[in-house]
């Protein structure tokens, strides 16, 4: 299927687009030519065995790893050489694998980093976001156009009730899922337009899977596109629009949820 | 009442040690880089004073009006020009740099101010003392005690409770993830160094007015700032402010025995302490 197809589709823009997308850890080469579409509000799944490269790309595109020029276009605008920190103020979020939150700060704490990289509050960069944060400064207006409501603090606890509770408790002294909420809703905070999900369902109880992925209907509705990484198949498929299906470092099946077979998919995963 | 005395100096001096050890505790817990330059900066801010004392007639307390913000401008200037590209997984070039800054600064400061001992002079403040019955405290000794707690008690509110603390409790914590949340690090770790290098103006410039100083004070400054450190354990300020205080104490009253033992009996102390807790007696507690 041809890249730009879904996008001629649904007619939305593209916010994402790697083409030829490499990534190297040293002289070890991670990612060979991916070439990978998003639409706005569309949610795409990246499947993938251990090791196939789901990471490295996610990283990629937030300007964690190095890319060439040309290789990763964010809202039309190409981020090669720009470090990470300007590539996540565009407005693209992770959640990262393991989750990562900052044991020495609260729930709450951990929730007001991820405001820091508003793209409203931070255009001056992130003292004056922090000062925003401090009452010392006006943050900048929300842009007209955004109907949907902005993420803050009680946008999150209304998201996830459990973590209104917790606001006080150190972050990690939270159960698994409790943690995975406290990650997404620190990636929510900045309401980014992309929101990248590095296996947020990885060691929790299938119920607990249940509650993280209900929140995923009211992200979309306020107007992030979504890439979730998995490794669990059929919870992917179940939300994403699309998919790629990652080998080695290349992607080796795309396309929509109910046209490919299993058997393909399968063949795709693991390597025929 | 002589040890009463003794011991109660030791309290007061062990505010200028933890003062010493706080900017050091500072730098290590943002960005974990020792930085053996941190006694020769200490003594540098005591220069910078005896400098603008001399050169505009200010009071030394008054000095640190202008020495503090030079001394925060050259930490920003460091960090981002030099120590920050020093810093990745290897523990060494940050110390090989480190080292090197402070064989520097220490002959710059032999170059322009020679060899000679210096004071900066404070006035009769450094003479009154407050008595009470039969013992006596000095009102700068004092002073110094009540600047090194306002201190510590400053930067614990700013962690705690400014969006820059957090920042820097973040950054500490994992400061890989921190580009994630829009934030330099490297911006981080600049401001960081600012902060200490303003702690050190405030210690040098007490220092100054305490005792004599000259080039080659910075080390000794570095080694008790350590030993402070590690008796009051990694992260915690008020661990520093008592790691101080005790080590503060174990020289008064090393030297009360014998003149020869202050130093010392200092040492001692600080390697029992690395022996029974390895960790320091009060280390970060996480949950408040
Ligand atoms: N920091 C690193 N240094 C060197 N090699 C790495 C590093 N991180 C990942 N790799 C290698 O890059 C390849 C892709 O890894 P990546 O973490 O992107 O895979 P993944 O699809 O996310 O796997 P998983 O499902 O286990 O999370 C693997 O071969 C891995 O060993
Ligand atoms: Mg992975």
């Amino acid at each position: 299927m041809s890249a730009a197809e879904p996008m001629a589709e649904t007619g939305a823009r593209p916010v994402l687009a790697t083409r030829g997308l490499e990534a190297f850890y040293g002289d070890f080469q991670a990612l060979f030519g991916i070439d990978f579409d998003l639409a706005e509000g569309e949610t795409v799944a990246i499947i993938g065995a251990n090791g196939a490269g789901k990471t490295t790309f996610l990283r990629a595109v937030c300007g964690v790893l190095a890319t060439a020029p040309g290789a990763v276009t964010l809202f039309g605008e190409q981020t090669a050489g720009k470090p990470a920190h300007e590539v996540v103020r565009m407005g693209v979020a992770m959640t990262p694998e393991g989750r990562q939150l900052f044991p020495s700060l609260t729930v709450e704490e951990n929730l007001k980093m991820g405001a820091l990289a508003d793209p409203a509050a931070a255009s001056g960069g992130w003292v004056e976001a922090a000062r925003a944060k401090l009452g010392l400064a006006q943050p900048a207006p929300a842009p007209a156009d955004t109907a949907a409501p902005r993420w803050d603090l009680d946008g999150v606890y209304d998201l996830f009730p459990i973590l209104r509770e917790r606001r006080d408790h150190p972050g990690t002294a939270l159960s698994g899922g409790q943690q995975q909420m406290v990650a997404i809703g620190r990636s929510l905070m900045s309401n980014p337009r992309i929101l990248l999900c590095d296996e947020i369902s990885l060691g929790l109880a299938p119920t607990i899977i249940k509650d993280i992925y209900a929140a995923m209907p009211e992200i979309r509705a306020r107007g992030a596109a979504i890439v979730v990484v998995e490794q669990d198949i059929q919870q992917a498929l179940a939300v994403a629009d699309r998919f790629y299906c990652f080998q080695e470092g290349r992607v080796s099946l795309t396309g929509r949820p109910g046209e490919a077979s299993l058997d393909d998919i399968a063949a795709a995963y693991f390597g025929a | 009442m002589d040890w009463i005395n003794a011991i109660l100096q030791g309290v007061l001096v062990g505010g200028l040690f933890a003062l010493f050890a706080a900017g050091l505790s500072l730098i290590f817990g943002v960005m974990r880089l020792v930085n053996l330059a941190h006694g020769d900066l200490i003594v540098l801010g005591a220069f910078l004073a005896l400098a603008v004392v001399t050169g505009l007639g200010l009071h030394p307390l008054l000095s640190l009006l202008i020495v503090a913000p030079v001394m925060f401008a050259l930490g920003y200037g460091l960090q981002r020009a030099i120590l920050n590209r020093t810093l990745g997984k290897d523990l060494l070039p940050p110390l090989v740099v480190t080292f090197g800054l402070s064989i520097i600064i220490q002959n710059a400061l032999l170059e322009v101010f020679s060899a000679d001992t210096q004071r900066l002079q404070a006035g009769p403040m450094e003479t009154a003392s407050l008595q009470m019955g039969a013992i006596s405290i000095g009102a700068f000794p004092l002073l110094t005690f009540i600047v090194a707690v306002a201190v510590i008690g400053g930067m614990e509110l700013f962690m705690r409770r400014t969006a820059l603390g957090r920042v820097f409790r973040a950054t500490s914590d994992k400061a890989e993830i921190v580009p994630l949340m829009g934030v330099n690090p490297k911006q981080v770790f600049a401001i960081a160094m600012g902060v200490s290098l303003v702690i050190c103006a405030i210690a040098g410039v007490l220092l100054g007015v305490r005792t004599n100083f000259s080039p080659g004070a910075g080390p000794a400054r570095l080694l008790f700032a350590f030993e402070a450190v590690i008796i009051g354990g990694l992260g915690s300020l008020w661990g520093t402010l008592a790691g101080g205080v005790i080590l503060g104490v174990s020289q008064a009253i090393g030297a009360k025995i014998n003149p020869g033992f202050q130093i010392l009996a200092g040492h001692i102390v600080f390697l029992a302490v690395l022996v029974v807790r390895p960790q320091g007696l009060f280390p970060r507690t996480r949950d408040k």
